[in-house]
């Protein structure tokens, strides 16, 4: 079920990317007025939209599967997950979207797509790109999911214009030399590309690091789970890309711009630019993967639910202070807010809450709620605990308050 | 080095990486009350587990059992945060207990397992 689900998920996150990757080479990367191949492209687009459909109702075929314990899943599972789960809801707001994408590349197929419209159809197909986000690990973070999410969705949309963008430039060059194109028309094409893929790669740079740190945790996890490990590959996948990349703008461009015309498609050149655009496919496999394992900033839950304390392990510079609840304070409802400060230390990393010696809670950020307290007296102590939740240290605090 | 090459070595190590994922299970609960392998002198009135990630109730439960298999936990799970569920129990007489969990995740994961807890009823 693992690799199945591995190969739908990469399979439609390659779908997405050359959705937008077509519609970016048709309204970006084009040299204005190149028509017939604009058209070609956009009939592209709509067999990927297409495609992107279709897989995306397999992938709702296997997560049904996953809540059926490996079994079809019946109807009834489908429909509950559809419209009482939110990543349920998600598919189904983006399968209707892809459809009416789909529905405005067919009619555009028939009127014909001018360079304006291109430009708001490339915008278009963004959030079809987008969306895997509102269902992956950057939805479950715990820390400021919205950013988390946002610079997900922005690594997905400009890796989709990049890589997804590569297999179509190599397939506009190839259609593009059999045509009685303008001299320069190759090195144009190319250079529109790389203007595209330089600023892609920025922000893909800059969002897959914050990416990697929210969802690794540390970087122990780089190489102790399997889900560092596969990042690591795509890591080095990428820096193979990039190397491609630098190679063909370096050199391949200036001999396209160079090149006599009308004469034949460098070979080389083709293999070069052709070999970035194989390996954006090898990434989107191995991304496909890191998307159904647990992250590793997970991975010290892995085995073992939290425990009992043991001894407490020296703190290392570590200290708690409750801020709230003030000692002696009452509250009148079973939910006491607290906060604190925490000084992390060398190894003190977040804080346990323990209510008359019964841990309670765990709290990640320095404020929360404590909920379910019964009436009475009580005793609120907070430990600070290392990264691998079980390491309580010598550093902590506590407080009497009562519940009425 | 050749396409071929490349691909079938990123596919082994691909292979090779996810050999331990795929004898694991995305288990995550982080914070277990009461906790897993606890002795209490008498029966929690809940079972409570924070995930570590959001939780869609739709497709969660948690099932307390005592040793003969008979289920003890009654009512709903209910929802106290997003990661956070609950579920309330019988009274529960001295004994070993199981609490076998499952939940779906709001990144689509479905994660299970059990932890245990014994009441001692002050033996």
């Amino acid at each position: 079920m693992l690799a199945l689900e591995g190969l739908v998920s990469a399979a439609l996150y390659l779908m997405s990317a050359l959705v937008l990757g077509s519609l970016a080479t048709a309204a970006l990367v084009l040299p204005p007025g190149e028509t017939p191949l604009r058209q070609r492209l956009l009939s592209l687009a709509a067999m990927f939209t297409a495609g992107f459909l279709l897989i995306a109702a397999a992938m709702l075929v296997v997560q049904g599967a996953k809540l059926s314990g490996g079994a079809m899943p019946s109807l009834d599972i489908l429909g509950r997950y559809l419209m009482k789960t939110q990543s349920g809801n998600v598919w189904l707001w983006r399968e209707l979207y892809g459809a009416l994408l789909l529905a405005l590349l067919v009619s555009f197929q028939k009127t014909g797509l001018s360079e304006r419209a291109g430009r708001w159809m490339v915008l278009a197909a963004m959030p079809l790109a987008a969306s895997r986000s509102l269902m992956s690990h950057a939805a479950a973070a715990r820390e400021y999911p919205l950013a988390a999410i946002a610079c997900d969705g922005i690594h997905l949309i400009v890796a989709a214009l990049w890589a997804g963008g590569l297999p179509l430039l190599c397939w506009a060059l190839s259609r593009g030399s059999r045509l009685a194109t303008p001299p320069g028309w190759t090195g144009n094409l190319v250079a529109r590309f790389s203007r595209l893929a330089f600023w892609s790669v920025a922000l893909l740079v800059a969002t897959g690091i914050y990416q990697s740190w929210i969802q690794l945790g540390s970087w122990s996890a780089l190489l102790e789970t399997a889900y560092g490990r596969i990042l690591l590959l795509k890591l080095a996948l990428f820096l193979m890309m990039l190397g491609f990349g630098a190679l063909n703008r370096v050199f391949t461009l200036p001999d396209l711009i160079a090149a006599p015309h009308p004469a034949p498609f460098p070979r080389d050149a083709f293999q070069r630019i052709g070999a970035e655009a194989a390996l954006a496919v090898v990434v989107f496999v191995v991304t496909g993967f890191l998307t159904i394992l647990p992250p590793g900033a997970h991975s010290g839950h892995q085995f073992a639910a939290a425990r009992r304390p043991g001894a407490l392990q020296p703190a290392d510079g570590a200290a708690i202070k409750i801020l709230s609840p003030r000692e002696g304070e009452t509250f009148r409802s079973d939910e006491v807010p607290i906060t604190f400060r925490l000084t992390a230390g060398r190894r003190g990393e977040h804080a346990h809450a323990y209510v008359d010696g019964e841990l309670m809670g765990m709290f990640e950020s320095e404020s929360g709620t404590l909920t379910g307290i019964a009436p009475g007296h009580h005793r609120l102590e907070l430990r600070v605990v290392a990264e691998d939740h079980q390491t309580e240290l010598d550093a902590s605090d506590a407080v009497h308050f009562v519940v009425k | 080095m050749s396409f071929k090459s490349l691909i079938a070595g990123s596919a082994i190590v691909l292979a090779s990486a996810l050999a331990p994922a795929l004898l694991r299970a995305h288990a995550y609960p982080m914070v277990v009350v009461p906790a897993d392998g606890a002795v209490l002198r008498d029966g929690p009135r809940e079972i409570r587990i924070q995930f570590t990630e959001g939780i869609e109730l739709e497709f969660s439960r948690i099932d307390v059992k005592n040793a003969a298999g008979e289920k003890m936990s009654v009512g709903n799970l209910r929802r106290i945060a997003d990661d956070t569920v609950a579920v309330a129990v019988k009274a529960l007489g001295p004994g070993a207990y199981r609490i076998e969990w499952q939940v779906l995740s709001v990144d689509t994961h479905v994660t299970d397992g059990v932890l245990r807890f014994t009441v001692s009823g002050g033996k």
